[in-house]
C-alpha cells in the first residue's frame, strides 16, 4: 500500500477531494488577498503549497512571527532552499505531503476560513496539527515532524528571531 | 598553507575530464580519506582524492546554522534512518565530518579492540599494536587534553557527576589556537580545529595529490576479481547528480573512505561479490538520547568549546557484552538545532524557546553492536541508487536508552536543574528527580516518539579474519576483490564507545602505511615503522 492510499483510507476520500479544483484556484477566486511573494521564483513549492503554508506557519509559530521582523516570504524561501538540497526520494515524499495538505486544508478554504480569518480558524489548524502530532499513524507523525522541522528551522535560522530567545548570534571575530 | 580553492577541481562548474590515471584513488575526504591521502602522497604515490560535497574553507564559515547545514551536512543536517526513527548528523564537504565535528578525540577503548580480536579475529589492531599510531595521529593533529575551563554547559555535567560521585574527565581535542567560540559544528572560522581540511588534505596536495570536489564515485570498475578504477559522476551546486559516469578513473588501488553509509553504497552500486551477505550490514550509530535541563541562571550553551567534559560512569555498566553501556557528553545548543528538537508548536513551543539561553543539555551515546540483540542496521540502495539505512531499535537498545535517560536526568537535578525535559514526544518538564523518574519509566519505547539521534555512523564494511562474517580483512583489503581497500569508519565490526575520529585517524594511518608498503612506496620518516 502506498502512502497516499493509506492516507485516503484513514481520512475518507471525500475529505481529500476538492472536485478537481486546486486550493490556489479557489483562493484566487475568493478575494483580492495577497499571496506570499518570495524573492526568487520557487521550484519545488507550488502556489498551492504557499497558500497552505500561509495558514500553517502563523499557527506553528504563534505570536513569534508577528513579533519579529521575519516575513512569511523569508520562511517560505528558506524552506524551498532546504528542500531542493534534499535527496530526490525525500523531495518526492514532501511532494506527497504538500499535496495532501493542499487537499485537506483546501476543504477549510472552501469553508471560507481564509476569507474571515479568526481565532477559531487558527484554533482549528492548531488542533489539526496536534492531531497529526499525536496520531496513531506513523505517517502523520512523520508529516508533523517534517513540517515542524522545515518551518521552525526556517524561522530560527533568521537573525530576526534571535533576540527574543537571548541568543546574541555568532561572536565577532577579528582576523589578523 | 596551500590555497585549496586554487589547487583543486570543482566538478559542479568545470567541464569533466574523460580519463584520469593515478596510483591510488581515494573516495571521500573525511577522517579516513584525509589521512590516507597524506600518507600515500607523501610516500611518493600519485593520489586522486574525490569528494561528493563542496569545498568550503574558513572564509566561508560564518558561524550561521542556515548556511552551515545546507553546505556542510548530508541532507541539510536532516539525514534519517529509513523509518525516520533516528536523525543522523553527518558531514558532507571537503574534510567530511571532521570539518563539522565537535573536536572530541578519544583513543579506541581497549575493551572494544579486544572484542574485535576475540569475536571477529581482527589482527594487528590491539592496544599495543595501535599505540604508536595513536601517538602519531595525536601529534599530527595536535590532540591534547583541553586546558581551558569548560563552558557552563559542560561544567554542569562535571558538577552533577561530582555531586553523585560519578566519574568524569576533560576531553582531549584536536585544536591549535582555539578561541573557545563554540561553533565547531559550523566549520571553524579561524582554522583552529585540526580537521582534515586544514591538515592532511593540504599536505597531500602539497605532495602532488589532486582533489576533485562535487564529484561522486558512482561505481568501482572491476573485472575477474580485480578492481582497476572507478566511475565519477558530477554533482550540482545543490548536491544533486548533474551527469552520471562522466570520468573514468584508472587506478592501481581503489580506496573507499566515503563513510559508513557511503562506502557500502558504492560497493552495492558496483555489484561487488558478497557471498556471505555481509555488505552494508552491522551498521552502527551510537544511538543518542537527550535531556534538557532548565537552570536558574543562563547557560548560553552555544558559547565555548562544545564538548570538553565526559562521563564514562556507565560505559561498561554490565561488562563488554552485557546490557549496552553509554558515554555521557553534552551537545552545543544553537537556535535551529534546538528549536527543531522541541517538537511542539504554537504557544507551547514558543514558551519552551523563551528559555533557550537557560538550557543545559546532556546526551548519552549508546555503545551498540556488542550484544546479540544489538546487531545494527543495514544500508541498501533506493531506486535512485541513493543509500538508505534501515536501523531497528532492539529491545536491548531500548533498555539502554531508558537507562541512559534516567542517568542524565538524575545528573541534571544533582547539578541544580530547576526543571528537566526528557527529549521524547510525550516528555514533560518536571521539577524533581522523583517525578522525572516516574515519567521516564513510563515513556513509550516507540521509534518516532522517542527522539533518537546519531552523529557517529560506523560499520557496514566490517573487518575481520573470517570472510563469512566480514567484508574486508584486518588490513582493510576486500575479501573478494583485489586492489580494493576500505579505510574509514565503515571498517569497525562494532561501534566504539567513544567519538570516532581518533580511532579512524590512527587505524587509517596504519592501513594506509601498510598499503604504501605493499606498493613499494617510500614511507615518510615520521611515520611509525611497519612490523609485519
Amino acid at each position: 500500500m502506498n502512502r497516499r492510499t493509506l492516507l485516503k483510507n484513514a481520512f475518507g476520500v471525500t475529505l481529500l477531494s476538492l472536485g478537481g479544483v486546486s486550493a490556489y484556484q479557489v483562493y484566487r477566486q475568493s478575494l483580492n488577498q495577497q499571496t506570499v511573494h518570495t524573492e526568487e521564483s520557487l521550484v519545488f513549492l507550488t502556489n498551492d503549497d504557499v497558500i497552505v503554508l500561509q495558514a500553517l506557519i502563523p499557527v506553528l509559530l504563534a505570536t513569534r512571527l508577528t513579533d519579529s521582523t521575519i516575513s512569511l516570504a523569508q520562511i517560505v524561501s528558506n524552506m524551498e532552499a532546504a528542500i531542493i538540497r534534499l535527496p530526490l526520494s525525500t523531495q518526492a515524499e514532501l511532494r506527497e505531503l504538500f499535496d495532501l495538505l493542499g487537499n485537506m486544508l483546501g476543504r477549510l478554504l472552501v469553508a471560507n476560513v481564509w476569507l474571515n480569518w479568526s481565532d477559531a480558524d487558527r484554533k482549528s489548524i492548531d488542533t489539526f496539527l496536534s492531531d497529526w502530532r499525536n496520531s496513531h499513524l506513523d505517517l502523520l507523525q512523520i508529516a508533523y515532524k517534517g513540517l515542524h522541522k522545515l518551518i521552525i528551522g526556517s524561522f530560527y535560522s533568521e537573525r530576526g528571531s534571535w533576540k527574543a530567545i537571548d541568543y546574541p548570534g555568532p561572536p565577532l571575530i577579528s582576523l589578523g | 598553507m596551500i590555497d585549496l580553492k586554487n589547487s583543486s577541481l570543482d566538478y559542479s562548474t568545470m567541464e569533466p575530464i574523460d580519463v584520469i590515471e593515478c596510483d591510488a584513488v581515494i573516495v571521500g575526504s573525511g577522517a579516513g580519506g584525509g589521512i590516507a591521502a597524506e600518507v600515500l602522497s607523501r610516500s611518493g604515490l600519485k593520489v586522486l582524492l574525490v569528494e561528493e560535497g563542496p569545498l568550503k574553507t574558513a572564509k566561508d564559515f560564518k558561524m550561521n546554522e542556515k548556511e552551515a547545514y545546507a553546505d556542510l551536512y548530508q541532507e541539510v543536517a536532516g539525514r534519517q534512518t529509513l523509518d525516520k526513527g533516528i536523525q543522523i548528523l553527518q558531514g558532507r564537504s571537503v574534510g567530511g565530518s571532521t570539518t563539522v565535528n565537535w573536536t572530541s578525540s578519544f583513543r579506541t577503548p581497549e575493551q572494544t579492540l579486544d572484542y574485535w580480536q576475540n569475536q571477529f579475529s581482527v589482527k594487528g589492531l590491539s592496544k599495543n599494536d595501535l599505540s604508536v599510531w595513536f601517538e602519531w595521529a595525536e601529534q599530527r593533529l595536535k590532540i591534547s587534553k583541553w586546558q581551558v575551563p569548560p563552558n557552563r554547559n559542560n561544567q554542569l555535567l562535571a558538577d552533577g557527576a561530582s555531586q553523585l560521585g560519578w566519574s568524569y574527565a576533560a576531553i582531549p581535542r584536536n585544536v591549535s589556537g582555539c578561541a573557545n567560540l563554540g561553533y565547531c559544528g559550523m566549520g571553524c572560522p579561524i582554522n583552529a580545529k585540526q580537521s582534515m581540511l586544514v591538515t592532511c588534505i593540504p599536505k597531500a596536495i602539497e605532495f602532488g595529490a589532486t582533489l576533485i570536489h562535487r564529484a561522486r564515485a558512482e561505481s568501482i570498475i572491476h573485472n575477474n576479481g580485480k578492481a582497476s578504477g572507478i566511475w565519477l559522476s558530477s554533482m550540482s551546486e545543490l548536491g544533486q547528480i548533474k551527469q552520471r559516469n562522466v570520468t573514468k578513473v584508472v587506478a592501481k588501488k581503489v580506496i573507499l573512505a566515503a563513510g559508513a553509509i557511503g562506502s557500502p553504497a558504492i560497493l552495492l552500486r558496483s555489484a561487488v561479490e558478497d557471498p556471505f551477505n555481509n555488505l552494508g550490514r552491522r551498521t552502527f550509530l551510537h544511538p543518542v538520547t537527550a535531556s534538557i535541563a532548565k537552570m536558574n541562571d543562563k547557560v548560553d550553551a552555544f558559547s565555548g568549546a562544545p564538548q570538553s567534559i565526559y562521563s564514562d560512569q556507565f560505559l561498561w555498566r554490565d561488562g563488554v557484552a552485557g546490557e549496552l553501556g553509554y558515554k555521557i557528553e553534552v551537545p552545543p545548543m544553537h537556535p535551529v538545532l534546538s528549536s527543531t528538537l522541541l517538537l511542539k508548536h504554537g504557544n507551547e513551543q514558543h514558551a519552551l524557546m523563551k528559555n533557550f539561553a537557560y538550557y543545559q543539555a546532556n546526551i548519552a551515546l549508546l555503545r551498540d553492536g556488542f550484544n546479540d540483540d544489538s546487531s545494527g542496521g543495514q544500508v541498501s540502495l533506493n531506486q535512485d541508487g541513493y543509500p538508505q539505512l534501515d536501523y531497528i531499535i532492539s529491545k536491548t537498545l531500548w533498555r539502554g536508552l531508558k537507562h541512559a535517560l534516567l542517568s542524565m536526568v538524575e545528573l541534571q537535578f544533582a547539578a541544580g536543574a530547576k526543571q528537566v525535559l526528557p527529549l521524547h514526544m510525550d516528555g514533560k518538564m518536571v521539577s524533581n528527580w522523583k517525578d522525572a523518574k516516574g515519567q521516564i519509566l513510563n515513556l513509550v519505547t516507540d521509534k518516532l516518539r522517542w527522539q533518537t539521534m546519531s552523529a557517529h555512523v560506523m560499520g557496514g564494511c566490517g573487518m575481520g579474519g573470517d570472510p563469512q562474517t566480514s567484508v574486508v580483512d584486518s588490513n582493510g583489503n576486500h575479501h573478494q576483490i583485489e586492489n580494493l581497500t576500505v579505510i574509514d569508519g565503515s571498517l569497525f565490526p562494532t561501534s566504539l564507545g567513544v567519538n570516532p575520529q581518533l580511532s579512524i585517524y590512527a587505524i587509517a594511518a596504519k592501513l594506509a602505511s601498510q598499503l604504501a608498503g605493499e606498493m613499494n612506496a617510500n614511507l615518510p620518516a615520521d611515520m611509525p615503522s611497519l612490523k609485519r
